[in-house]
């Protein structure tokens, strides 16, 4: 068995590191790839949002508010006038939002009755647009408490005296309407908040799976198309070695990728990986699990087109619905469980677990187990269907 | 040994049925053509014998075992060159021998001895660390047979295996066929060129998935159910469109400066054009009848399964 699993495995080597152009494509673009991606989804904060500031009140109160806001690195405010009832404007200048600070504003805020500031947002980019809007509403509310502070300190000698006589109780209930309101909060995983950190499993998994399924999605067909399968299928070697034979020099240079992709993530994006030992073995099953998927596409497919068809219909729901980039929760119950059977998925949710939860390891077995699993099942059915013929 | 025995075997592929209750017997170190035109089921009863197909019904044996049961050991008996098989390119000639010879568990001295033997024989030495995608297409051909010679099989089959060679490396690959077979091999080839069955000591015709004739290729000249003529006309080229419009004829072709014709019912529309030439502007110098060839005699029996006459084959 030993024997004929490696007969094959020497030859696949030999068409693996003699195809030039391959090896180029699969250590030069997956680290590209990991370094793009990371960098698109590495930004959580936005900086320099682009938006129109239209003070109409031109008072000191409003003055005051726009220095706030100019200030603040989330825009990158153009004060002009807001043609109103125009807002083709936002994506014909490629703006975010519009603020506009109504005539009066400033007069307003000692009436008792504030008029509202005016927002225009564009709702097309649904991170944006709230976003937007809570830096605002941050900013009124800053300026709010500023005003009340300020406010108090400028009260009349008498107006402090009446305040005096007041019950402590009633005293201390005002005064603590009068500062802001806060909380305490502790993040004890992923403290950074990096959403990079939470990604990271992702991008990984979905360059790894990428290059390994479409790997060997064509070996067998490839042989089939040359005619040089049925010389293979006319030697003593069993089907089953055939198939190990070829999946095992892709573990092995999937498993290069997958230091190279690593780094290349720690190295860029600061990374810190804890159980070096658990997340190894999380990404061997996990390649052997894409490099089954890729063999059993190769086993049934007729054609290396059809085998690319075949992989690219399969991926797209894998690396859309694996829970990579999004929580799984959001996602209804009926594709949570399909995704259940989806490599990916548990890769990533045992990384997480790993890396970012630092979670004892018993609580990953499930994981691995899946991906084991799922990886033999794939082989013993390619063998079945190489058998069938 | 290597004898070699099918027994009403039939293959269908859905509706189709690419071999219909096929039986033949080749005795060891014969060199066996099956002829046929493309579609004739040549291709498919090669890889029933070699285990690659299940046939529906029947039984392909060699040297008694099963060749679809006892697979496993009829493989280590034979070896096989597929029509389409290019080789990998990427692959040098030495690499392929040796993997082959992995593939079949031969010991490392058996391994070097055999590799050495057959790289010599191919006249490949010189090239064994060229990549196979960099050889000529002859030495493509005979890599793929030193290929399937590597486990020294007892039966070997080739598939069209002198497809797209030049009479050079044609002659060379038929000199090694009999010399295998004169050393106890037995020799199965397809073929649809009958210059190339005429190499074979025994033929079976087949057309339409049946086996239509079986025999030397002398006992299938003899046998012919096919009587040709010539016709020596002037000029010759509007002399041969004329005649092929003649309903009765089924083949008519230029050979040796005549136009040989293949006909049903030859006698009467030989003396039809003898007693009332019809072509007034072209001239019939002479008329002769001739020994049919293989080429005639397959001709009759590969038509389309209507047009074949009713009696007289050699199975």
């Amino acid at each position: 068995m030993i024997n004929g699993i490696l007969c094959i495995a020497w030859k696949e080597f030999l068409h693996l590191v003699r195809d030039r152009r391959l090896l180029v494509i699969v250590f030069i673009l997956p680290p590209l790839i990991t370094a793009l991606l990371g960098n698109a989804f590495e930004v959580t904060d936005l900086k320099g949002v682009p938006a129109i500031l239209d003070d109409q009140d031109r008072s000191p109160e409003s003055a005051e508010f726009v220095k706030k806001l100019t200030t603040d690195d989330t825009f990158h405010f153009a004060e002009e006038t807001y043609p109103v009832g125009q807002p083709q404007i936002l994506p014909r200048r490629n703006l975010a939002g519009v603020v506009v600070i109504p005539q009066g504003w400033g007069a307003s805020l000692a009436t008792g009755k504030p008029k509202k500031l005016q927002l225009v947002l564009d709702g097309s980019d649904t991170t944006t647009a709230p976003y937007f809007q809570g830096e605002i509403e941050k900013n009124l509310g800053d300026y709010q408490t500023d005003h009340i502070q300020n406010l108090i300190a400028t009260l009349p000698e008498e107006s402090l005296n009446i305040l005096a006589k007041l019950p402590d109780a009633t005293r201390d209930q005002l005064k603590g309407q009068s500062v802001r309101w806060g909380d305490d909060a502790t993040i004890p995983f992923n403290p950074g908040l990096r959403f990079i950190d939470y990604v990271v499993p992702g991008i990984i998994g979905l360059v790894l799976q990428l290059v390994t399924v479409t790997l060997t999605s064509c070996t067998i067909v490839r042989e089939r198309e040359s005619g040089s399968f049925s010389q293979l299928a006319l030697t003593p070697l069993r089907f089953s070695e055939i198939v190990l034979g070829k999946v095992l020099p892709y573990f092995f240079l999937s498993l290069l990728l997958t230091l190279e992709v690593g780094l290349t993530a720690q190295w860029e994006f600061q990374l810190t990986y804890h159980h070096w030992d658990w997340l190894f073995l999380n990404a061997c099953l996990f390649i052997l699990f894409s490099l089954s998927l890729g063999l059993f596409i190769s086993s049934i497919a007729r054609t290396q087109t059809q085998a690319m068809q075949l992989s690219m219909f399969l991926l797209l729901p894998i690396l859309i619905l694996s829970g990579a980039f999004a929580p799984l929760s959001q996602l209804p119950d009926a594709v949570q469980v399909l995704s259940s059977i989806f490599p990916l998925t548990h890769y990533c949710h045992a990384f997480r677990l790993i890396n970012i939860y630092n979670a004892d390891p018993s609580l990953i077995y499930g994981d691995l187990t899946i991906l084991l699993v799922g990886a033999v099942l794939l082989l013993v059915a390619s063998t079945q269907f190489l058998r069938r013929g | 040994m290597g004898t070699i025995i099918l027994e009403q075997v039939t293959k269908t592929f859905g509706p189709v049925v690419a071999v219909r209750e096929l039986s033949f017997a080749v005795q060891p170190g014969s060199i066996f053509g099956l002829v046929g035109s493309n579609g004739a089921g040549k291709s498919t009863t090669l890889k029933i014998l070699c285990g690659l197909e299940k046939p529906t019904s029947g039984t392909a044996r060699i040297d008694g075992l099963d060749c679809w049961k006892q697979r496993a050991q009829v493989k280590l008996k034979l070896g096989y060159v597929p029509q389409s098989f290019d080789l990998y390119p990427d692959l040098t000639v030495e690499e392929h021998l040796q993997f082959f010879a992995s593939a079949f568990r031969l010991d490392r001295a058996r391994r070097e001895k055999q590799i050495g033997g057959l790289l010599e024989r191919t006249d490949l030495l010189a090239k064994k660390s060229a990549l196979a995608g960099k050889i000529s297409g002859g030495q493509k051909r005979l890599l793929s047979l030193a290929c399937a010679l590597v486990h020294e099989p007892k039966i070997l089959f080739l598939d069209e295996p002198t497809a797209g060679l030049d009479p050079g490396h044609r002659e060379a690959l038929w000199d090694w066929l009999y010399a295998l077979a004169k050393d106890g091999m037995t020799i199965g080839v397809t073929t649809h060129y009958l210059e190339e069955a005429e190499r074979c000591v025994e033929i079976a015709v087949m057309n339409a998935g049946r086996l239509m004739a079986q025999g030397t290729p002398t006992e299938l000249k003899k046998n012919s159910l096919v009587q040709p003529f010539e016709i020596h006309a002037e000029p010759m080229i509007p002399a041969l469109n004329a005649i092929k419009q003649e309903p009765e004829i089924f083949r008519a072709s230029l050979s040796n400066g005549a136009i040989r014709v293949l006909a049903h019912g030859p006698e009467a529309l030989y003396r039809r054009l003898e007693t009332a030439w019809p072509y007034p502007e072209i001239r019939c110098r002479q008329m002769n009848w001739c020994e049919p060839t293989l080429d005639d005699a397959c001709s009759a029996l590969t038509l389309p399964i209507k047009n074949i006459p009713a009696t007289g084959a050699v199975v």
